[in-house]
């Protein structure tokens, strides 16, 4: 009974998200089309959200490259494979490690703040004071967030792909006794555009599932600063696992473009 | 009939039923005193008056404009003539005083930066707060966020003002004052909706009175009315023998 009773509340849940998902979306794209744009506002979040996530992103970046490079030379080793560790390294970082890793890392900090900041406005009544006072919540708040994620992720990224090979070079050739050209010139070789275009798409869908479920999280707070907190969490729990669900099925949509082209 | 009016107006939040039938009306120039006790959903119908809430059934009428029918960016324009005072003042606290009130002047007119400062700077000299522009709201007590919240509800020159117990928390001094804006503000002919349970303040300013009590509107009487009658439901609330 208990366990029927969750599932629908859950579902319940689960439904209403996905709706209000869909409406909140609409209302950014439909805002996004019509003046005023808010220029300084949305150069204040790309510092918050590019500028100010840079040294935990590229801390992430070069510990998994490292790490990557480390075990793949320890396992490869076995069977005479280390050669072929600059490869696998680069084309791991630059199609899933780079653009996830990042994703998640924004998810944890951005999309934290943003659930926590725009449901503390919602508690203390700023954001009823934006609409009274004649202005949008989602032009002032929501979209200026969508466009420094839009922006932001696919930079770090590229900054996370670089750090991270410089990582694997880095123990590839302290730990691995490689050659530094040589896996330069592996990584410059066998890693094609595709690869890194792969990757760099994915970042923009990562930015919305970062930006949009911490908006709708923060905007939907309504009972106090207890459930800031709450909104808070859903708001990391739920763009981590869109990344990671979507991460699957844009591997796989992007595996089926390069067939065709 | 009203420069503001409200129709059959039904609200509820989930199974609890807050308005079952409201109706009043406000001419032009008046000022009407919204009372009832705690709970009874004064707030949520003064929100309601401008579109933060929307009712489940009924009307209100904005210079005979239906609001209720209306989408986000059509009430942008109705919330340009209708000011709404929040209770606890609803400054945004990434903003300076100054920044608070210049935010609907930058936001809805063409005045140039140095018209926008002395505006503010007569405006809240107005309400006794000078030399606090640079402040930032958690750098204000209570009763001057108070302040600050009309002041800048107010600085647009508004034709209606919904006023969420403004001179709660306030000192005799600033309740004073505060009186004497609402006063002003009603000479120069901008009607007024006032929620309060601060009954001198409601007899200082307002024309008439509606008292609220099980989702209804039971009673408004005119302020003459209540001073020439001594017995009658509103009395009993004011002299705080029923809730």
């Amino acid at each position: 009974m208990y366990t029927t009773s969750t599932f629908l509340s859950w579902l319940k849940e689960f439904t209403y998200f996905i709706g209000g998902l869909g409406l909140l979306s609409r209302d950014v794209i439909k805002q996004l089309l019509n003046k005023p744009f808010y220029l300084r506002l949305t150069l204040e979040q790309i510092y918050q959200v590019g500028s100010r996530s840079m040294p935990l992103v590229l801390v992430t970046a070069t510990s998994t490259g490292m790490v990557m490079s480390l075990q793949y030379g320890l396992g490869l080793e076995k069977f005479g494979g280390k050669l072929y560790v600059p490869k696998l390294v680069a084309s791991t970082i630059l199609r899933e490690m780079g653009p996830v890793f990042t994703s998640l890392m924004l998810a944890a900090r951005v999309g934290a703040g943003f659930a926590s900041e725009i449901g503390s406005m919602v508690v203390t009544q700023q954001i009823d004071a934006i609409r009274a006072l004649g202005t949008s919540p989602i032009k002032r708040i929501v979209i200026p967030r969508v466009l420094a994620c839009l922006i932001s992720l696919p930079l770090l990224v590229a900054m996370a792909n670089i750090v991270g090979n410089l990582g694997g070079l880095w123990v590839g050739v302290s730990e691995l006794r490689l050659d530094a050209s040589y896996y330069y010139l592996k990584v410059i070789t066998t890693s094609n555009i595709n690869d890194y275009l792969a990757g760099f798409c994915k970042s923009f869908f990562f930015a919305l599932f970062i930006a949009l479920p911490s908006c709708y999280f923060g905007l939907n707070v309504k009972e106090g600063t207890k459930e800031v907190g709450i909104a808070t969490t859903k708001a990391v729990v739920t763009s981590s696992v869109m990344i990671l669900i979507g991460d699957f099925f844009l591997s796989k949509l992007f595996w089926i473009i390069q067939k065709w082209a | 009939m009203g420069v503001i009016e409200v129709k059959n107006f039904r609200k509820s939040f989930g199974s609890k039923v807050v308005h079952k039938d409201v109706n009043f009306y406000v001419r032009k120039g008046e000022c009407l005193g919204l009372i009832g006790g705690s709970g009874v959903g004064k707030s949520v119908l003064l929100r309601s008056l401008i579109g933060l809430e929307k009712p489940d059934s009924g009307q209100v009428l904005i210079e005979d404009e239906d609001i209720t029918r209306m989408n986000e960016q059509e009430l942008t324009r109705i919330r340009k003539k209708v000011a709404y005072a929040f209770q606890g003042g609803a400054l945004f606290d990434s903003m300076t005083v100054f920044e608070n009130l210049a935010y609907p002047l930058r936001e809805h007119t063409s005045l140039n930066e140095s018209e926008i400062r002395k505006k503010i700077i007569s405006q809240l000299a107005e309400f006794g707060l000078s030399q606090s522009e640079s402040l930032f709201p958690a750098s204000l007590s209570g009763g001057m966020q108070k302040r600050v919240g009309l002041a800048r509800a107010m600085i647009m020159g508004p034709q209606v003002i919904l006023y969420d117990e403004p001179t709660a928390g306030l000192d005799p001094f600033n309740t004073k004052r505060i009186q004497e804006v609402i006063l002003k503000l009603k000479s120069q002919g901008v009607t007024a909706i006032l929620v309060t349970h601060d009954m001198p303040t409601a007899l200082a300013v307002c024309d008439k009175m509606a008292f609220l009590k099980d989702g209804c509107v039971v009673a408004q009487w005119t302020i003459e009315q209540l001073h020439r009658e001594s017995t009658g439901i509103i009395h009993q609330f004011m002299n705080g023998e029923i809730a």
